[in-house]
């Protein structure tokens, strides 16, 4: 539940291009939202849309090139974080903004001990001695339900199972308290029964700290279980913005809707599942106009033609849209 | 009653760890433990565990696709008994079970054009005899997973994960199987492109009649696409069942747990009443249990539960768990 009417992050049309060989691609286009403080947001969508780029851009880690950050500004706490130096960037990356990737085997360096890993961030960005931090590391583990803690630390990241693997990442992450964790995918490597333990440790976690959370997945069952408010990006935009009840209930977006009814239920029965038609975009190649129109089912002339604005409404709670079709809807059934 | 198209009983597979240095030697990894389950022409069967329990060793046994492991039980496919067969008379019955796998990357050969990824298995298996048959049917056969015919002269890395998809479809129709055993076939794609696939796939079965082995950790998915559902622990079955039965009445303690632990895309259904939660992770499949394998971690265990083995019921509702069977 957003505590606080302050944002803690504020995110104005981002813009980020990759420079590939066969062209220019619009990453991120034009980007636009606020994180409060201990609310979860979901970014949803598919492969290429965006939503891991924008969170690496968060954390000043695209990749340049071929990554550029074009234009817009993210501010921390009020402060803009898109002109830091890379050594400015440390004192916020880990420090105020963690984040903790999809494959903890990859993000944890192999040939380190858990301990060294945690203290490194300890002694780095809170001056703790190396005593102090080895102390501290322990009770993160013990914290984040790693049994036999003061043993497990020792032991190296393949020592662990994946589940494990990620509650180090988690402690790791929450180590010097940050105020915003980005979480991209934390859970689509684990099988169901861990995904609920690091799901519940994770809000366990955010009541603690009151740490705000960007949780990025393509899974809307997890959406559902875990999110506040929920922002939908398609092809490099944010198509759909509001809080989960209503993104789930009243979705506005066609390529919500479609997602929503493509996914499948384990309590649900019903035969045929209503997929979208078409591929998923070609960043290379959009479409001009609305970069949904080709597997649109309420496709109409304009669409085609130009690009819809991102709308907001004067309604409580805000749901920001960018469809024409809809707002036209709207604006007659009002 | 029938003889069903698969018949698998009492299928064990270990395997035999490489010795590390000396001392003594590693236990076997018990990845199949004594599975049985029968598939019926033009039905699917899903398999639904999670990672290690065994569900694609299972698969790849049924088709004799596993060397260097202890085997034992029984399959017959189409009648036939084929698992003791040599790879050489195997081949004569390979073309009735063909596999779709997960990666749509790695399981085309990208240097060759997707004509004739498809039109490899109609040679490998004498199928459709002539070039000019063959043809045709590769147009047939494209049509039919909705490929543009057109694009038969393309290569794979040309198509989306889903178009790629569609292709390992349309290869293993290709020989004309009665059976595709599907490998977490829509595991990798994305939401909106899983349900075209999803739907493919079923279509497809109502169109030619193919039976699914379908396997997969999603529980969400194999509902959609299964008629019989069977839910593995530690190389067993635990529980096997008509798809809306297993879901709408769970019976094994680990199915109930399973189901309660997928989160449902709605928000009035996440905070689930009565959940069940399961502490710990999947033990090591290279212990051999006296009593039942899930007893540590079961919420309803029984004083006799680690000392009695339950035994897979012989219901329709099948489930191998001491609270229903009388001891």
């Amino acid at each position: 539940m957003p505590s606080s009417d302050q944002p803690i992050l504020e995110v104005k049309d981002l813009e980020v291009e990759f420079h590939t060989d066969s062209g220019v691609v619009q990453a991120v286009n034009r980007v636009s939202f606020d994180l409060y403080p201990g609310e979860t947001l979901g970014i949803v969508g598919e492969s290429g849309s965006g939503k891991s780029v924008t969170n690496l851009t968060m954390l000043g880690l695209t990749p340049q090139p071929p990554g550029k950050v074009v234009g817009g500004s993210v501010k921390y706490d009020g402060q803009e974080l898109l002109s830091l130096s890379q050594k400015q960037w440390q004192n916020v990356r880990g420090k105020k903004i963690a984040m903790i990737f999809q494959d903890p085997m990859t993000a944890l360096n192999p040939f380190l001990t858990v301990e060294e890993q945690l203290v490194e961030v300890t002694m780095l960005h809170m001056g703790l001695s190396r005593a102090e931090a080895s102390k501290h590391a322990i009770e993160l583990l013990q914290k984040v339900g790693i049994p036999g803690a003061e043993k497990r630390i020792g032991d190296y990241p393949h020592q662990f199972s994946g589940g494990m693997r990620q509650r180090v990442m988690i402690a790791m992450a929450i180590s010097c308290q940050p105020d915003i964790l980005i979480a991209d995918e934390p859970t689509t490597a684990l099988d169901v029964t861990i995904q609920a333990q690091i799901l519940e440790l994770m809000k366990t976690m955010q009541q603690e700290f009151g740490t705000a959370i960007i949780f990025i997945t393509h899974d809307l069952g997890v959406v559902a279980s875990i999110c506040d408010r929920v922002m939908v990006m398609y092809a490099g935009r944010k198509v759909e913005l509001s809080t989960t009840v209503n993104i789930f209930k009243h979705p506005r977006h066609p390529y919500t809707m479609g997602l929503l009814s493509s996914a499948p239920r384990w309590d649900q029965g019903e035969d045929e599942l209503q997929a979208i038609d078409g591929q998923p975009p070609d960043l290379l190649n959009l479409p001009t106009g609305c970069s949904f129109n080709p597997r649109c089912q309420f496709v109409q002339d304009e669409c085609l033609q130009q690009t819809p604005p991102l709308i907001t409404l004067d309604e409580q709670p805000v749901h920001q849209h960018a469809c024409i079709r809809e707002i036209r809807y709207l604006k007659e059934n009002r | 009653m029938t003889t069903p198209l698969l018949q698998v009983r009492d299928l064990k597979v270990h395997f035999k760890p490489p010795q590390r240095g000396f001392g003594k030697p590693a236990a076997f990894i018990r990845a199949v433990d004594g599975v049985s389950f029968d598939v019926s022409a033009g039905q699917t069967l899903g398999l639904v565990g999670e990672s290690g329990c065994g569900k694609s060793t299972t698969a790849r046994a049924v088709l004799n696709l596993i060397d260097n492991a202890y085997r034992e039980g029984t399959v017959h496919l189409d009648g036939i008994r084929i698992d003791q067969l040599t790879e050489g008379a195997m081949r004569a019955h390979r073309a009735k079970a063909q596999m779709v796998f997960q990666d749509p990357f790695a399981s085309l050969n990208p240097r060759m054009t997707v004509g004739k990824i498809i039109r490899e298995p109609m040679r490998n298996f004498g199928v459709h005899g002539s070039d000019s048959d063959q043809r045709l049917e590769l147009i047939r056969l494209m049509e039919l997973v909705g490929i543009n015919p057109r694009y038969m002269n393309r290569y794979p890395h040309e198509f989306s994960g889903g178009q790629r998809q569609r292709i390992g479809i349309a290869r293993a129709l290709a020989a004309n199987p009665k059976l595709i055993v599907c490998d977490e076939a829509v595991s990798a794609l994305d939401v909106s492109i899983q349900a075209q696939v999803i739907n493919l796939l079923m279509d497809l079965q109502q169109k030619l009649g193919v039976a699914y082995v379908f396997i997969s950790h999603d529980l969400a998915v194999v509902r959609h696409i299964a008629h019989r559902v069977g839910v593995m622990y530690l190389g067993r079955i635990v529980e096997l069942a008509d798809s809306d039965d297993l879901y709408r009445e769970a019976r094994h303690p680990y199915t109930r747990a399973l189901l309660s632990a997928a989160p449902v895309p709605d928000p009035d259904q996440s905070v689930s009443q009565n959940r069940v939660r399961l502490e710990g992770e999947v033990p090591s499949p290279d212990i051999e249990y006296a009593g039942c394998p899930f007893a540590d971690r079961c919420p309803e265990q029984l004083p006799h539960c680690k000392s009695i083995p339950p035994q897979l019921s012989d219901e329709v509702h099948q489930v191998s768990c001491l609270l229903y069977e009388e001891y």
